[in-house]
C-alpha cells in the first residue's frame, strides 16, 4: 500500500542527506557557479532534523514588488507559456497621512496539514518526511483539480495539455545540490530565503506563519512559510484585488454530475417512498419507469463525473485516498450505489433477475431498495462535505447540505409527477394508485421548491454593503456578472416547483390527461434546469480563499 | 513487472515527473530540466531598459530557449528583472511583421515582396521630396535599436536621402537630461557608475521609482553597506518612498522651487564646497542671489511641504559624505524640466558631491539604447555628440564615412514635437516611423488621427503589424528584433554592451540594418553606407569619430575586445588600458566647457501650464504601472507570464477622499476628462496618491488622449506629468 511520507523513495531526497559533502565536493572541482556564494547565505548550511523542515521566509522589507521571483521560476523550472508558480500580490493601505503599500511574494506554503495532500483522492501528494516539502506526483495525479479548490492559497495549478496538476516543489532538486530554489536565487534584494522551521512551532503558533492581511486563516493547513518585517504592518492594508468580483470556473462535468445524481438518488427514495406507501408491488410501471429513469440519469452523471478528469482512464486511483479524502469517498459512495442500483433496477424489468437475487434471501423490494437509496444518501453527504471541506464560506455551511439533499428531494418528486403524468395518459397507472398521488406529489413538490428557493434567496438577506465579506462578493457575482443565472435559477425554479404543480393541484382533476403529462414532464424539465443553474452559481459564484492579489482590472 | 503493475495503482516516477526534473547543466548557473538544457549560451544585454543588464541567452539545437541572466557582468551580477527573463517570448509571438505590407488602392494592406515594399518606399518618398522639398519627408526614430543601427539610419536619412529632419522618442524620455548636462557640464555626459548607489551615504532619488523601474539599480542601491539615507521626492508614495528612509511629497512641479530653497539653506548655513565651487564653477553668486527669496517658509508655500521637512532635507545633504542625486521622468517630463534638473545639478556642485565615488547628479536612462541614440543617432547631434552647425565638425565626419561634406546638413533638425506640428500643418508629407509607437505615447495625441491623414505616405518599421501606430501604415517594413540581430546598446552609465543574433527572425523580416543597407541601395545612395557592410563596421567608424570628444572610446578596438571585459564605458581613449569596470566622470573637476568649469544654471519658477480649477480640480499623473510593462506595451504585452503581472485593463487611481465626494466604489467604471478628451477607466481608491491628484499609468493607449501637449522650452521634452482632470462616476458624462 503507498504511503504518502514515504521518503527515501524518492531520489532528491536520497541525495539530500549526502548534499552537504556533494556540495563541498563540488566546490573543491570548482562546479559551482561563481555568485553561488550569494545565494549560500540565502539557505540552511545544513538539512532539516528530524524536528524541522525547509520553509520560504520572505523579508517584506525587502520585498519591493518586481515580480523576478515569478518569471525566474518560469524560466528555471521549464513551466508552460503561461504557467507560473509563484505570484506577487499587493497590499494597500494605511492613511492619506501614512499611506502605506506592501508587496507580498507568495507560492507554496508546504503547510504542516496541506489541504491539497488531504484532499487528493489518489495519494498524489506527499509531504516529505525529511524535507517537509509538499511534493506532488505528477504522474500519479489524474486530474480532478480537487487539490485547487482545496489549496486555500491557489497554488496548484491546473495543465489542461497533460491533464494533470503541476505545484511548486521548492526547488528541491537544486537544494539538495546546495543550489539555492529559482525565486531565491534571483530576487535582486535578496527577500526571499530557505530557512529551517520548527514542525511543532508551525502547528502551534500558526498566527506566526502568513500572518498577512486578507490572507486566509493558517489554522486550516498550517502553512510554515513566515512573512517578516522590521516594522508593524499599517493596520489597514488591504489586498488590491480586494474589491474585485470574478466569477469562479464552472467545471460543467460536475454540475450535471452534482444535479443527476441527486435525482437519481431522489427518484429511487420516491418510488420506494410511493411503493410502500401504496402498498404496490415491484412490478408496477410506475415503478418501473421511475427505476429506469433514476438508474439512467444516475449512470449518465457518473460518466460526466469521470469526463470531469483530466486522465479519465486512470479513475480507479480515486479509491486510494479514502482515509483523508470526502472526494474518494464520494467516488466511492457512487461507485458502489451504481453498481447496487444496477442490480436493484434489473429485479424491476427483468423476472430471471428477480429471481437470481430474490434465492439469495435478500429482501429485494425493500432491503436492496434501502441499501440502494442508503449508499446514494451516503453518496450526496460526501459531495456536501467535498465541498465544505475547502473552507470557501459559500461551500462551507449547512446550505450545501440543504441544496444538495433538497435537490435530491425536489426531482425526485419531480420525477415523480412526470411520470405519474406521463402513465395517467397512456393508462398505464397501476389500479392500487390512489387518485389523490398528484396532488400530494405536487404538494410536496411545491414545499420542498419553496424551502429550497427561499433557503437559496437567504443570501441575499445576510449579506451587508457596506462590507465586502466573501458573502458580499458572492451576492454581488450572483446579481452582476452571473445575473442571468440567477434571474434563471429562481423564475425557473419558481415555474417548474411551484407554478406548474399549482396548476396541477387546482386544475388536474378537470384537466385532459394529455395536457397533465405535458405539464408533468415541463415540471420535471424546468425544475431539472433550473437546479442546473443553481448549481452553476454553486460554482462560478463561490469565491475562493486566495492570498493577497495585485491590482486587478479585466 | 511488479512495479508495472504498481504503478497502473501509484506511480511516483514517469515522463511527467521526468519531464520537469532538475539536470545538472554544465552551460548555465542552475540545474535545468531536460528540455531546458542549452547547448550553447549566447551573452548579451537586455533590450528593455538602460540599466544593460547582460542576459545568458540559451541556445538548444540552434533555437533560442531561455534567458537567465548573467552572474559575471558589472551591471546586474547575476540578476534579472521580469522583462528581461521574459526577453524572448515577444519575438516568438503571432502578430510578429513577417513581410513587407503594402496598402493597395482600396486602402487594404496586401503583402508584396522586399523588392516593391523597398521601391514603394523610394518612388512615393522621392516624389514628395521633389514636390515640396527636403523638409517635407521627416523620420522619427527610437531608443531601442543598437547604436550601429541608429548611426546607419541617420546617416541614410540625413547624408543619403537629404533629409532635414529627424528626431528619436528619446525626445519623450531623456532629452532634458541631454540639455540639462550640455549645458552645464559642456557635453551629455551622466557622470555616474552603477557603484555609485553602493558608497553613496546619502542617496536622493527625484521623480523615480528605481524598485519596479529600474529594479537591477534598486538591486545595487539594496547592496549598500553604508546604512544610507534615502530620499524619495514623489508626490506618490511609490514603492521606493516605501523603502526610504525619508519621504517628502511636494506638490507636483514644484520640485524646482524645493531644490531652490534647499539650495537657499545649504547657502545660508554655509553647508557648501566654496573651494570646489570657485575652482570649478562659473556663476555661483548669480545663483546664490537668485535663491535668496526662496526661504524655507515661501518653500514651504509653494511645495505644500513642512518648513521642518525641507530643513530636514537640506540638513541630509549637509550630513552626507558622499551625497548622490538620481532623477527620473518625474524631472524630465516636465514645463520647467531642464531647470530642475539642473537645480539638482547645482546642489551637487555646490556640496562639491560630484566626481568621488558615491555622488554625482544623476540621470537615469530609460531606454535600452537612449544613450546610444543621443550619442549616433544623427537627430539632434551630429554623429558622436558633434554640432550640424559646426563646419569642422561636419569636415571631421565627412572625411571619416569618406563622402561628400555638402551631403552633411548645416541646420539643426526640427525636435519631435515641431515635426508632429510640421505633419499636422501640411509642411511634412512623407513620414517614416522606425520601432517607435507614436500613436500610443505621444502627448495629448487626441488629434492623432486627424494629423496623420495628412501624411502622404507613411512608413512604419517595426517588429509587429498590431502596433497603434502601424494602422497609419501605408508600408510595413518587417523588422527584427532584441535577439535576432548584432550591435551594441549604451547603458544609463555609458557602458557599451553587445547585443547578438541568437534568434532567427521570422519569415522574411530583415535586421534594421539590413533594411537600410537596402533602401540606401535603391534609393541610389549606397555610397553613403559604402563603408558599413556589417554593425560591427559602424562601431569601429564609432572608434574614430568619437576620437577627442568627450565620448571617445577610440581605445576600444572592437566587438571582442567590449566583450571580454564585460561592456565598456565611455570615455575609453586610445591607450587606456581598463583597471576597473566602473569608472565616473568629472573625478579631476575638470568640466567639457572650454574652461573646464561647470555652470550653475538657474530661472525664475514659471507657473504649470494647466492649473488645476473649479472645473477641472485634480491634477493627473502619468507613469510607470508595474515592472513588467514597458513602454506601449507593444512587447510586454505578448508574454501571458508578463501579462499575469499587471492590470490588463486601463485604471485610475484615486484617494479615497476624492473618490467619497464623487460617489465613486472601488472598481467603478468612471469617466475621466480633461480638456482634451474623456475617457473610461476604472477606479482604483487608494491613499497612495494624494487627495486632489489622480494617476493613470501610461501603458495603456487611452492615458495620453488626456496629457496636455506642453514642453520644456529647452529640451522640447512633453510634460505627460500634470495637467487638470476630473472624474465622475456617471456614464452619461461620456
Amino acid at each position: 500500500m503507498p504511503n504518502n511520507s514515504c521518503a527515501n523513495s524518492d531520489p532528491d531526497v536520497r541525495a539530500l542527506n549526502s548534499a552537504i559533502e556533494r556540495f563541498a565536493r563540488k566546490h573543491e572541482q570548482g562546479f559551482i557557479p561563481a555568485d553561488q556564494k550569494k545565494y549560500e547565505e540565502l539557505i540552511p548550511a545544513s538539512a532539516p532534523d528530524a524536528t524541522q523542515q525547509y520553509a520560504f521566509e520572505v523579508d517584506l522589507d525587502k520585498c519591493t514588488g518586481c515580480k523576478a521571483c515569478v518569471t525566474a521560476c518560469h524560466n528555471e523550472n521549464g513551466l508552460d507559456a503561461d504557467e507560473t508558480w509563484r505570484s506577487v500580490g499587493l497590499l494597500q493601505g494605511g492613511t492619506s497621512e501614512q499611506p502605506a503599500m506592501q508587496h507580498i511574494t507568495t507560492a507554496c506554503h508546504h503547510c504542516a496539514e496541506p489541504g491539497c495532500m488531504k484532499g487528493c483522492p489518489t495519494l498524489a501528494y506527499k509531504k516529505d518526511e525529511v524535507t517537509g516539502i509538499v511534493k506532488h506526483l505528477d504522474d500519479q495525479c489524474f486530474g480532478c483539480q480537487y487539490c485547487i479548490l482545496k489549496c486555500p492559497y491557489d497554488v496548484p495549478k491546473y495543465s489542461k495539455k497533460r491533464g494533470i496538476v503541476h505545484k511548486c516543489d521548492m526547488c528541491i532538486g537544486r537544494l539538495t545540490d546546495g543550489q539555492a530554489p529559482a525565486c531565491v536565487r534571483a530576487c535582486p534584494t535578496g527577500a526571499i530565503r530557505i530557512t529551517l522551521v520548527d514542525r511543532v512551532d508551525v502547528r502551534q503558533s500558526p498566527r506566526d506563519y502568513v500572518n498577512i492581511p486578507d490572507a486566509p486563516a493558517s489554522d486550516y493547513t498550517f502553512p510554515t512559510t513566515k512573512y517578516t518585517s522590521s516594522k508593524p504592518l499599517a493596520g489597514n492594508l488591504q489586498a488590491a484585488d480586494y474589491f474585485v468580483t470574478r466569477p469562479e470556473h464552472a467545471h460543467l462535468p460536475l454540475v450535471f454530475m452534482l444535479v443527476m445524481t441527486q435525482l437519481s438518488v431522489g427518484g429511487f427514495g420516491l418510488e420506494l417512498f410511493i411503493r410502500q406507501l401504496m402498498g404496490l408491488s415491484m412490478a408496477n410501471a410506475l415503478s418501473q419507469t421511475m427505476i429506469v429513469i433514476s438508474l439512467a440519469i444516475g449512470l449518465l452523471a457518473l460518466a460526466a463525473s469521470i469526463l470531469h478528469l483530466g486522465r479519465p482512464h486512470l479513475f480507479f486511483r480515486a479509491i486510494l485516498g479514502v482515509r483523508t479524502s470526502w472526494l474518494s469517498r464520494e467516488i466511492i459512495a457512487f461507485a458502489l450505489y451504481a453498481k447496487l442500483a444496477i442490480v436493484y433496477a434489473l429485479c424491476f424489468v427483468n423476472s430471471t433477475a428477480l429471481e437470481l437475487v430474490s434465492a439469495t434471501g435478500i429482501d429485494i423490494g425493500r432491503g436492496l431498495g434501502a441499501v440502494v437509496i442508503g449508499c446514494g444518501l451516503i453518496g450526496i453527504f460526501c459531495s456536501v462535505k467535498v465541498y465544505q471541506d475547502t473552507r470557501r464560506p459559500f461551500w462551507d455551511t449547512p446550505m450545501t447540505l440543504i441544496k444538495f439533499f433538497m435537490t435530491a428531494v425536489t426531482l425526485g418528486t419531480a420525477v415523480a409527477v412526470a411520470v405519474y403524468g406521463y402513465l395517467n395518459n397512456t393508462s398505464g397507472l397501476p389500479s392500487a394508485l390512489d387518485p389523490a398521488v398528484p396532488v400530494y406529489l405536487c404538494w410536496g413538490l411545491v414545499t420542498a421548491s419553496i424551502f429550497k428557493l427561499s433557503c437559496e434567496a437567504s443570501i441575499f438577506m445576510r449579506h451587508d454593503p457596506a462590507q465586502m465579506s466573501y458573502t458580499e462578493k458572492t451576492v454581488k457575482l450572483m446579481t452582476h456578472q452571473l445575473k442571468p443565472f440567477t434571474r434563471a435559477r429562481f423564475i425557473l425554479g419558481g415555474i417548474g416547483g411551484v407554478l406548474i404543480p399549482l396548476v396541477i393541484i387546482a386544475l388536474g382533476s378537470v384537466m385532459h390527461a394529455g395536457w397533465l403529462s405535458v405539464l408533468g414532464l415541463a415540471a420535471l424539465l424546468i425544475c431539472f434546469v433550473a437546479e442546473l443553474a443553481e448549481r452553476y452559481l454553486f460554482f462560478t459564484a463561490v469565491v475562493p480563499l486566495k492570498m493577497p492579489g495585485g491590482i486587478t482590472i479585466d | 513487472m511488479i512495479k508495472r503493475i504498481k504503478d497502473i495503482f501509484y506511480q511516483e516516477d514517469g515522463r511527467f515527473t521526468e519531464e520537469l526534473r532538475l539536470k545538472d547543466s554544465p552551460l548555465s548557473q542552475a540545474k535545468l530540466p531536460a528540455a531546458k538544457l542549452p547547448d550553447g549560451i549566447h551573452k548579451m544585454v537586455c533590450g528593455f531598459c538602460a540599466t544593460g543588464c547582460s542576459l545568458d541567452v540559451h541556445i538548444k539545437a540552434g533555437e533560442a530557449i531561455n534567458v537567465t541572466p548573467n552572474s559575471a557582468y558589472p551591471v546586474n551580477i547575476g540578476e534579472a528583472c521580469p522583462k528581461g527573463w521574459e526577453a524572448l517570448t515577444p519575438l516568438k509571438a503571432d502578430d510578429r511583421a513577417v513581410v513587407p505590407q503594402l496598402r493597395d488602392a482600396k486602402g487594404q494592406m496586401k503583402d508584396v515582396s522586399w523588392n516593391d515594399g523597398v521601391w514603394a518606399f523610394v518612388d512615393n518618398f522621392k516624389t514628395i521630396l521633389a514636390k515640396y522639398g527636403p523638409e517635407s519627408v521627416a523620420f522619427l526614430s527610437t531608443g531601442q535599436i543598437p547604436t550601429e543601427e541608429m548611426a546607419a539610419l541617420g546617416v541614410l536619412a540625413k547624408f543619403g536621402m537629404g533629409l532635414i529632419h529627424g528626431d528619436g522618442n528619446t525626445r519623450q524620455c531623456m532629452a532634458t537630461a541631454v540639455t540639462a548636462y550640455k549645458q552645464s557640464f559642456g557635453f551629455d555626459a551622466p557622470p555616474y557608475t552603477y557603484k555609485d548607489f553602493e558608497e553613496s551615504d546619502c542617496l536622493v532619488f527625484v521623480g523615480a521609482n528605481p524598485c519596479i523601474a529600474h529594479p537591477i539599480m534598486w538591486q545595487r542601491v539594496s547592496m549598500n553597506p553604508h546604512q544610507p539615507n534615502i530620499v524619495v521626492i514623489d508626490p506618490r508614495k511609490t514603492e521606493t518612498a516605501m523603502a526610504a528612509t525619508h519621504h517628502y511629497a511636494p506638490r507636483p512641479k514644484s520640485d524646482l522651487a524645493l531644490f531652490y530653497g534647499i539650495a537657499h539653506i545649504l547657502i545660508e548655513n554655509q553647508w557648501i564646497k566654496e573651494d570646489y565651487i570657485n575652482f570649478h564653477t562659473v556663476g555661483f553668486d548669480r545663483f546664490a542671489a537668485h535663491v535668496k527669496s526662496f526661504t524655507p517658509e515661501h518653500t514651504a508655500t509653494v511645495t505644500g511641504l513642512s518648513v521642518e521637512q525641507i530643513h530636514e532635507f537640506a540638513s541630509l545633504i549637509h550630513a552626507g559624505k558622499r551625497v548622490s542625486f538620481w532623477w527620473t521622468m518625474g524631472v524630465n517630463q516636465s514645463h520647467e524640466a531642464t531647470r530642475t534638473a539642473q537645480a539638482m545639478i547645482n546642489l551637487a556642485l555646490m556640496t562639491g558631491n560630484i566626481g568621488r565615488p558615491g555622488t554625482g547628479a544623476n540621470s537615469i536612462t530609460g531606454q535600452c539604447n537612449a544613450m546610444g541614440s543621443r550619442l549616433y543617432s544623427n537627430t539632434t547631434n551630429l554623429l558622436g555628440g558633434h554640432d550640424f552647425t559646426n563646419e569642422a565638425h561636419r569636415r571631421k565626419i565627412a572625411d571619416i564615412l569618406d563622402i561628400d561634406v555638402a551631403r552633411i546638413p548645416d541646420v539643426n533638425s526640427w525636435s519631435y514635437d515641431k515635426i508632429m506640428e510640421g505633419v499636422a500643418s501640411g509642411k511634412i508629407k512623407g513620414l517614416w516611423i522606425i520601432a517607435t509607437n507614436p500613436a500610443h505615447s505621444w502627448i495629448g495625441r487626441s488629434n492623432f488621427k486627424d494629423v496623420m491623414s495628412n501624411l502622404e505616405f507613411c512608413v512604419v518599421q517595426d517588429m509587429y503589424t498590431t502596433t497603434e501606430t502601424a494602422q497609419f501604415a501605408d508600408l510595413v517594413l518587417p523588422a527584427a528584433g532584441w535577439g535576432e540581430k548584432e550591435g551594441t546598446f549604451i547603458n544609463s552609465e555609458r557602458r557599451f554592451g553587445r547585443i547578438k543574433r541568437a534568434a532567427t527572425p521570422p519569415g522574411e523580416a530583415k535586421s534594421d540594418f539590413e533594411i537600410f543597407k537596402l533602401i540606401a541601395e535603391r534609393w541610389g545612395c549606397a555610397e553613403v553606407l559604402k563603408q558599413w557592410q556589417q554593425p560591427e563596421d559602424v562601431f569601429k567608424s564609432f572608434t574614430l569619430i568619437s576620437r577627442d570628444q568627450p565620448c571617445d572610446i577610440s581605445g576600444i578596438s572592437d566587438y571582442a575586445m567590449l566583450e571580454a571585459a564585460g561592456g565598456i564605458q565611455w570615455p575609453f581613449p586610445e591607450g587606456k588600458k581598463i583597471v576597473s569596470n566602473e569608472r565616473r566622470l568629472f573625478a579631476d573637476g575638470e568640466f567639457y566647457h572650454e574652461d573646464g568649469k561647470a555652470r550653475f544654471l538657474f530661472e525664475d519658477i514659471r507657473p504649470k501650464p494647466e492649473p488645476v480649477c473649479a472645473e477641472y480640480p485634480l491634477e493627473l499623473l502619468t507613469g510607470r504601472g508595474t515592472s513588467a510593462q514597458w513602454h506601449t506595451q507593444t512587447r510586454t504585452g505578448k508574454s501571458p507570464i508578463l501579462r499575469k503581472m499587471y492590470p490588463q485593463k486601463n485604471y485610475v487611481e484615486i484617494n479615497p477622499v476624492d473618490a467619497r465626494k464623487a460617489n465613486i466604489e472601488p472598481q467603478q467604471m468612471i469617466v475621466v476628462s480633461t480638456r482634451r478628451a474623456k475617457i473610461k477607466a476604472r477606479a482604483v481608491i487608494s491613499p497612495l496618491v494624494q487627495a486632489g491628484h489622480i494617476f493613470i499609468p501610461m501603458h495603456y493607449p487611452e492615458t495620453n488622449l488626456l496629457t496636455l501637449p506642453c514642453f520644456d522650452p529647452y529640451s522640447r521634452q512633453p510634460a505627460y506629468k500634470s495637467c487638470a482632470a476630473r472624474i465622475s462616476c456617471h456614464a452619461y458624462d461620456m
